[in-house]
């Protein structure tokens, strides 16, 4: 061990752990409406906690394919890819 | 055939340089058709009708006077309400735009306008072009020909039922993630979604600049291929074009049988297998017979498997949910009211997107792209998918109130769509006949980038020996 936190020190039993995979939990409808306020934007409490629901899902699903950016991947990219 | 408004634009455009006909003689055909058809089915925004004949007047007597004549010289056009020209309204389906006048014109309308094409007025869309379906609270929903029950498939709506009504030869709609493909599929005609960065989007109203595409609504692919040559190519004032290369209209199939198999032979078209067996079971008598008639014509049909398909899928949604909330912030912020609930709603998720799941997405688009034309474009020439998974829904059955709804109705409708607006490929959208229910049903042929030549050519020839795309809705007694 070198001090690196790993997934396996994830609390189950604490959803706001976020150590190991992502998964809703509380608080997070608190992080939408916060970036909405953050914007001027006012949205109810339980709107964001759906969309926080559903942003939670989508990135575990994006960050689970087994295709990922390098680390000089860059957006433009797709435009050499379109050649 | 007495109606003129019946011809392909191909037909009328012969019958122009030949001086059988007038443009002022398409342009009344058009007119008298849209009287009747409006009241049924909500296709036009604004109609210019004086408009029109001044400048088909103006058409014959350049032809009258031996000026010069292309393909689309006196060719009555009608477009989606998003198109800017300077002086004039474009609501984009809005109620925020009713008084909204452009202060200049859109690159694709002034190169229609340098074509000599006559421009009947503005057409119905989703509100920003932000659905699926084709409602819109602020101007009506615009219904589809073959059943007014039904909806149109949006955000193209008016482009959809107008073109099928023949009340238009044909219509620039915009496609970020399936807007022109889903009223094409759904009203029987003709769509194509070009590559991203093939068509000027300068004076467009942008929904997710990213995955934005213009292109044609039309009777055929021959069709699409004539306003396509009109409207591709570099503009400088949209730098995704930059690399724009010019567009070779493909030979016209001529539908004799051993000039196709000639046409044809040594033609790979890949299936997505996950696509077709999407479909609902409705669907696949009219999907499996459009293969059939491919292999009938001598295309080698070969199974594929898009990679990362649910993936692509989802970073298409970031892409766009996310860009429509920057594009729309200060507006939502000073006029939530103007918006209908449900798209305001939708809009909202946009704004929570985290910066790093959004340039994750585009990171992604080039890795993606590049792993789809390895393993799909390097040994087929295009991919055969349907373009819409369901049934045409009735207006009322996909009409959205909640988030909860909007999820339910509008995922399934973009579900074979979207994908290819992440990707930015071509794809074709060609009807291959009704369902059970008698509504059309649409295939997509995807192309690799720039490649429209390609998927037009196969779908004209698809076209040669089918007759789905000559079916015409008829009014009630």
């Amino acid at each position: 061990m070198n001090g690196t936190p790993t997934p396996s020190r994830q609390d189950e039993n604490d959803p706001d752990d976020c150590g190991g995979p992502i998964r809703p939990s509380r608080g997070k409808d608190v992080d939408v409406a916060g970036s909405a306020a953050l914007l001027g934007m006012s949205l109810p409490m339980d709107r964001a906690g759906a969309i926080a629901a559903d942003l939670v899902k989508l990135a575990e699903r994006v960050l689970a394919s087994p295709v990922q950016p390098g680390f000089e991947d860059e957006p433009a990219d797709f435009r050499k890819a379109q050649r | 055939m007495n109606d003129l408004a019946l011809w392909t634009l191909a037909e009328a455009s012969a019958a122009i340089a030949a001086r059988q006909v007038s443009s002022r003689e398409l342009v009344e055909a058009c007119l008298a058709r849209i009287a009747q058809w409006q009241p049924r089915i909500n296709a036009f925004i604004d109609l210019r009708a004086d408009a029109a004949r001044a400048a088909a007047d103006a058409a014959d007597r350049a032809i009258a006077a031996g000026g010069p004549c292309s393909p689309l010289h006196g060719i009555p056009l009608a477009h989606k309400d998003m198109y800017y020209r300077e002086g004039r309204v474009s609501t984009c389906g809005s109620t925020l735009r009713r008084e909204w006048h452009a202060t200049g014109t859109a690159t694709v309308l002034r190169r229609l306008d340098a074509a000599g094409a006559i421009d009947l007025g503005t057409l119905n869309m989703a509100e920003w072009a932000g659905g699926a379906t084709g409602h819109n609270i602020w101007f009506g929903d615009a219904r589809n020909p073959w059943n007014p029950d039904r909806v149109t498939g949006g955000s193209s709506s008016g482009s959809g039922a107008a073109v099928a009504a023949r009340l238009a030869f044909g219509s620039l709609g915009s496609d970020t993630g399936g807007s022109i493909r889903l009223p094409a599929s759904m009203c029987g005609v003709t769509g194509l979604k070009p590559t991203y960065g093939a068509v000027s989007r300068h004076g467009a109203m942008p929904r997710a600049w990213t995955l934005d595409a213009v292109g044609p609504l039309a009777r055929t692919a021959q069709d699409c291929a004539l306003i396509l040559a009109a409207i591709a190519g570099p503009d400088p004032q949209d730098a995704s074009t930059a690399e724009a290369p010019g567009f070779a209209m493909p030979a016209v199939a001529d539908g004799r049988a051993g000039r196709l198999a000639d046409t044809l032979a040594g033609t790979v078209i890949g299936v997505e297998a996950s696509m077709l067996q999407a479909a609902d079971p409705s669907l696949r008598p009219a999907l499996d017979t459009a293969l059939a008639v491919l292999g009938d014509l001598g295309v080698e049909l070969r199974e594929v498997a898009i990679p990362e398909l649910a993936a692509i899928f989802d970073l298409g949604g970031v892409i766009s949910t996310t860009e429509a909330a920057s594009i729309h912030l200060q507006q939502m912020r000073a006029q939530p009211s103007g918006y209908a609930p449900d798209l305001f709603t939708r809009m909202q998720a946009g704004l929570a997107t985290p910066a790093v799941l959004y340039l994750h997405a585009l990171r992604m688009r080039g890795l993606l792209l590049e792993k789809v034309r390895a393993s799909v474009f390097s040994r087929c020439n295009a991919l055969f998918a349907p373009t819409v998974a369901v049934p045409v829904p009735t207006r009322a059955e996909s009409r959205t109130e909640t988030a909860e709804d909007v999820g339910r109705i509008h995922g399934p409708l973009v579900r074979l769509t979207r994908p290819f607006n992440f990707l930015g490929l071509p794809s074709l959208s060609l009807p291959c006949g009704p369902d059970s229910a008698g509504m059309p049903v649409g295939f997509q042929l995807v192309g690799a980038p720039f490649a429209e030549a390609e998927i037009l050519r196969l779908g004209m020839a698809y076209q040669s020996i089918t007759a789905w795309h000559a079916r015409v809705p008829e009014l009630p007694a």
